[in-house]
């Protein structure tokens, strides 16, 4: 049986996702979003956390994007017994950066996130301003990974855009692109590998490799 | 109403320190006013608070017992957190007292009334009570988790440092971080 095995498992990765908070981080032209969406009940805190809580943390840094200090909306203030105040967002919220420049952009973000009880996380995520077609500069530089299906009779990837390399384009079969990503058939063999484009015009790198 | 007005200045520095009684964690009474002639650090304590478990593991109170440890001060952790909140029970308290080898008393105040009487809002915040009068009520330093802004302060040495050169304590209140305190209501 075949296995798709992820190009670099310790890379960061553009979500990162805990029990209680999914992020992501995504770019455009000019800005850079970082996204938490919380489960329900549960909150992250503002700026000011007010009389308890920690101020949810957001870094980024690049080589060749001139980032702006980030910019955190308004909150919603949470009352807990005790007259205990606290400023926060439960939910949703976007926080964003002003950004200059084409390139990735690595992200770190710190956040107390809590309910009854808190939990303190962290993430390292990564954004890319745009997709480019120049796949040599993204296999090395974004060594993503991507998560597939095997079928009985191929491989589902999710993507919109597949771009096998030559070996692998060599083994592949039959392939069909529709809204669930791409499908595939191949023969299997090892050091098999190629790059699927998600939504968000991201690289991943995936390797076949026969157990 | 008078009297939630005197309890909301009882734990603020210059007002005198308002007596407790409170069981520790073998069922030993402890009264403050037992020990009026000493000085009294007093530590908000939830096992299960991510800035507790910091600060007892790579943190500011991992040593902090031991290091000011001196004959006329006595060192109280109090557990405000009520039944069936983060952190609350013997067994929870007892375990954490091992794993972090704290030899100082918890003291369980599971009603919340003591937490209240000091304007307990969060663990780990720190009180100084100075021979029977608050001196210092806020956070223990100026770096949750380890992240410190400017010049690192132990807001707790700090104090204890002035008051052992015969100093009244600079900054007697500041902003305690840390979780909530779980009270009940």
């Amino acid at each position: 049986m075949l296995l798709l095995v992820l190009a670099c498992a310790h890379a960061p990765e553009p979500r990162h996702e805990t029990a209680q908070v999914r992020v992501e981080a995504a770019a455009d032209e000019d800005w850079l979003g970082v996204r938490f969406q919380l489960a329900p009940g549960w909150h992250i805190y503002w700026l000011n956390p007010g009389d308890s809580g920690m101020a949810t943390e957001v870094e980024a840094a690049s080589d060749t994007v001139t980032l702006g200090a980030a910019r955190f909306p308004g909150p919603e203030r949470f009352l807990s017994p005790g007259d205990i105040t606290s400023y926060g967002w439960s939910d949703e919220v976007v926080v964003l950066l002003p950004i200059e420049g084409e390139g990735q952009v690595a992200v770190e973000a710190t956040w107390l996130v809590c309910k009854d009880v808190c939990h303190y996380q962290q993430a390292r995520l990564r954004a890319s301003t745009k997709p480019t077609r120049d796949l040599s500069e993204h296999v090395l530089a974004l060594p993503g990974s991507i998560e597939a299906t095997a079928h009985e009779d191929g491989w589902l990837v999710p993507g919109v855009d597949l771009f096998p390399s030559s070996e692998l384009d060599l083994a592949l079969g039959e392939r069909r692109i529709d809204d669930e990503g791409i499908f595939f058939t191949a023969d299997g063999g090892e050091g098999l590998w190629g790059l699927v484009r998600d939504a968000d015009g991201r690289f991943h790198r995936f390797d076949l490799e026969t157990p | 109403m008078m009297l939630l007005t005197s309890l909301a200045l009882a734990g603020t520095p210059g007002e005198a320190a308002p007596d407790f009684t409170l069981q520790d964690l073998d069922g030993n009474s402890v009264t403050l006013s037992g020990f009026e002639d000493k000085v009294v650090v007093l530590e908000w304590f939830n096992p299960g608070c991510p800035f507790v478990v910091h600060g007892h593991e790579d943190g500011p109170l991992k040593t902090l017992a031991p290091d000011i440890a001196r004959e006329d001060l006595v060192y109280l952790a109090i557990n405000s957190g009520a039944p069936g909140k983060q952190g609350h029970g013997l067994e929870t308290n007892k375990a954490a007292a091992e794993k972090w080898a704290m030899t100082h008393a918890i003291l369980i105040d599971e009603s919340g009334e003591v937490g209240r009487l000091y304007e307990a809002k969060t663990t780990p915040q720190m009180v100084i009570i100075d021979k029977g009068t608050v001196v210092y009520n806020g956070a223990i330093d100026n770096a949750p988790r380890g992240k410190v802004k400017g010049e690192y302060r132990n807001h707790v040495t700090g104090a204890l440092d002035e008051m052992n050169a015969g100093q009244p304590v600079s900054t007697p209140e500041t902003k305690p971080y840390g979780c909530s305190v779980k009270y009940d209501s």
